[in-house]
């Protein structure tokens, strides 16, 4: 199944090519977990970055579904 | 240590030494422990009574790092309780060379001319006619100034909102390019100011350093590992240098917590637009600074200057909250008008959180339809011209919902909330509710706990606790002068202890976490004190009506922590 990643901050810069508008599509197996499409997309380890899906902040063993958006940032404070 | 008098009535200036009660103290602790003292708690905040404390940081003025804050605190005309705002750019570290630990601006003139305090190369203090200055715009203040007394001098004033004793006045200070456009924006210290017939302070770089470190070798290598602590830490050093506060438009839109038209919406249609990431790159292609040093002493560089299309300076700095009060809460989904309503409130001197926060009162009430670019010029036109809904604007929020019977306003004891709506963040609410200062975005700010994956934000658990120990925290940081952005970095124990090393070296004691955590309590309760005898009590400390009742889209969220539970944040302080 295809899950969409989305990029933010300098996250984006890590990835050769990377297309803002479109994110990086990724092709993962049924019961594919973030930690798992996280670490294969070579920008840092599940625990650099915040996965947030459909609103929710997700945690490393949260599975994915086909189509699911995960959009993925630095940790960052308000200012 | 300096601390300065300044009669507005009488026009006199009297140098006194530190009070005992004030000794050790600077920034937001010394404004809560003089206005407590000093101050009566019920006074008219734009009467004679009131006092405007102007207090660089501890460490203000020291080669420490980022600590260019600049406390000014009175009796707040918005909340009607105790109030301190901090601002960056170059007058704290001014001040704080010169020696001063506070300039106390007393008395209110019965009529007569506007002033200006002026600090000279050699410390000399003065009050200076300057009706010149009356009506002008804060950057044409601030180049006037600079023509009479030098482009190397700090200027700190009022616009024409100040002078009109708008409570959601801001007072405004140079930056490093000696522009007026860092602003002490929140609670009405420009109303104070205006009050008191001061127009603006000028302060010339000292001929001598009289900052004083008690042990200056501890204090070096204290210093050292405080950098090596902020440079290592990936926000601080990759993020902020390239995207700034508006970073946080993503994840904050992400989590359907970024309150939009007047908080019926979490997440702003046109927020790609408006982001971090689109603003970096529309400076790179215009050739604007996505990067700039905005405070004196800053390494993390979190501030930009924002061009047109000719590449003309537009503004600076284009941060976070502002894109939110002037885009998301306004449907403005353009950055070339957001930079523009940027520049028209830090010339007209207005608070842009407030300002933005009841232009969209008004037009949740009907008075124009959200997106309307050309209404919004004209509500910020009447605020500077003083007709039409101008003056109710510059009330504040809750007088624009006043004027049209409109009970959603989104403010706490008066002042607007900031960028992150309480619904989706329950923490922010927490501190929007408690802060001693009213809704504020610096008191206690919860993103982080969520972006870290502290703390789940729609989950009530933990919110009360995390919520609790930022506010401590930020009531020391901002008593010590140090920036926000960086005081990040120092809230685990360990880089906490580090900077508390430093401290410790500046103030010549043993000064540990558990101090630090000390420092800021009896800042809160100090504040809270003022607020129970001003009539503020913990009625006060709740969140509107609408915020409990309506669900927030996408998600959904209602705030639901009880009277109680908020009660419960400083229990600790009363009990202590």
């Amino acid at each position: 199944m295809i899950v969409i990643v989305k990029l933010y901050g300098m996250l984006s810069r890590k990835v050769a090519g990377y297309e803002p508008d479109r994110g990086l599509e990724i092709s993962v197996s049924e019961g594919a977990t973030v930690g798992e499409v996280i670490g294969g997309i070579g920008i840092g380890s599940e625990e650099s970055v915040v996965v947030v899906i459909d609103g929710e902040v997700a945690g490393a063993e949260t599975p994915v579904c086909s189509g699911s958006v995960l959009r993925v940032f630095q940790p960052l404070h308000g200012g | 240590m300096r601390f300065i008098r300044i009669d507005m009535k009488e026009r006199s200036i009297r140098e006194d030494a530190v009070p005992p009660e004030y000794q050790g103290l600077g920034g937001r602790g010394l404004i809560a422990a003089c206005l407590n003292r000093e101050v009566p708690p019920r006074c008219h905040a734009l009467g004679s009574e009131n006092k405007l404390v102007i207090s660089p940081g501890i460490l203000s003025g020291t080669p420490f790092v980022n600590t260019s804050r600049l406390s000014l605190g009175a009796k707040s005309p918005l909340t009607g309780g105790i109030k301190e705002s901090n601002v960056g750019g170059t007058p704290a570290d001014l001040l704080g060379r010169h020696g001063v630990q506070a300039l106390v601006v007393e008395g209110r003139p019965e009529s007569g001319s506007w002033m200006l305090l002026h600090i000279d190369r050699s410390g000399q203090v003065a009050l200076r006619e300057c009706d010149h200055l009356a009506g002008m715009g804060t950057y044409e203040t601030a180049s006037t100034l600079k023509s009479e007394y030098g482009e190397d001098c700090t200027v700190l004033c009022i616009g024409p909102a100040g002078e009109r004793l708008y409570a959601i006045a801001s007072v405004q200070a140079t930056d490093t390019d000696g522009r007026p456009c860092r602003a002490a924006g929140r609670g009405g210290m420009g109303a104070v100011m205006g009050s008191k017939g001061l127009k603006a302070v000028v302060i010339e770089p000292p001929d001598e350093d009289r900052v004083q470190i008690a042990d200056p070798g501890g204090f070096r290598k204290a210093v050292a590992e405080v950098v090596r602590i902020i440079k290592s830490d990936p926000m601080n050093s990759e993020v902020m240098p390239e995207l700034g506060t508006a970073a946080l438009v993503a994840p904050v839109n992400a989590m359907g917590a970024f309150p939009c038209y007047n908080a019926r919406k979490g997440v702003f249609e046109g927020w790609e637009k408006i982001s971090g990431e689109a603003l970096a790159e529309l400076l790179k292609k215009r050739g604007g600074k996505p990067r700039h040093t905005g405070c004196s002493r800053c390494i993390i560089h979190c501030s930009n200057e924002f061009v047109d299309e000719s590449g003309a300076y537009v503004t600076s700095s284009l941060e976070y909250e502002t894109i939110w009060a002037m885009g998301g809460m306004l449907g403005v989904d353009d950055l070339d008008t957001i930079a523009r309503l940027d520049f028209m409130c830090d010339d007209l001197g207005v608070d842009t959180m407030n300002a933005g926060v009841g232009m969209a009162v008004a037009m949740d009430s009907g008075h124009a339809p959200f997106g309307d670019r050309e209404a919004v010029f004209r509500m910020m036109e009447d605020m500077a011209r003083g007709t039409g809904l101008g003056p109710v604007l510059g009330a504040g929020p809750v007088a624009v919902g006043r004027h049209f019977n409109n009970p959603r306003v989104p403010a706490v004891k008066g002042q607007s909330i900031a960028a992150y709506d309480p619904r989706a963040m329950l923490g922010q609410g927490v501190t929007y509710a408690t802060s001693p200062m009213g809704a504020d975005h610096t008191a206690g700010n919860m993103v982080g706990a969520y972006l870290t994956n502290q703390l789940n934000p729609r989950d009530k658990a933990g919110q009360v606790e995390v919520s609790r120990e930022l506010q401590i925290a930020f009531a020391a940081f901002d008593t010590l002068g140090l920036c926000f952005i960086a005081a990040v970095s120092f809230l685990k124990p360990d880089s906490c202890a580090s900077f508390a090393k430093a401290v410790g070296a500046k103030m010549g004691c043993e000064f540990g976490v558990e101090d630090f955590r000390q420092m800021g309590m009896s800042v809160l309760r100090a504040e809270r004190e003022f607020n129970r005898r001003a009539g503020l009590l913990s009625r006060d400390d709740r969140l509107p009506k609408f915020f409990y009742e309506e669900p927030l889209p996408p998600t959904n969220a209602v705030f639901t922590l009880s009277d109680q539970e908020l009660d419960s944040v400083f229990e600790e302080l009363n009990e202590s």
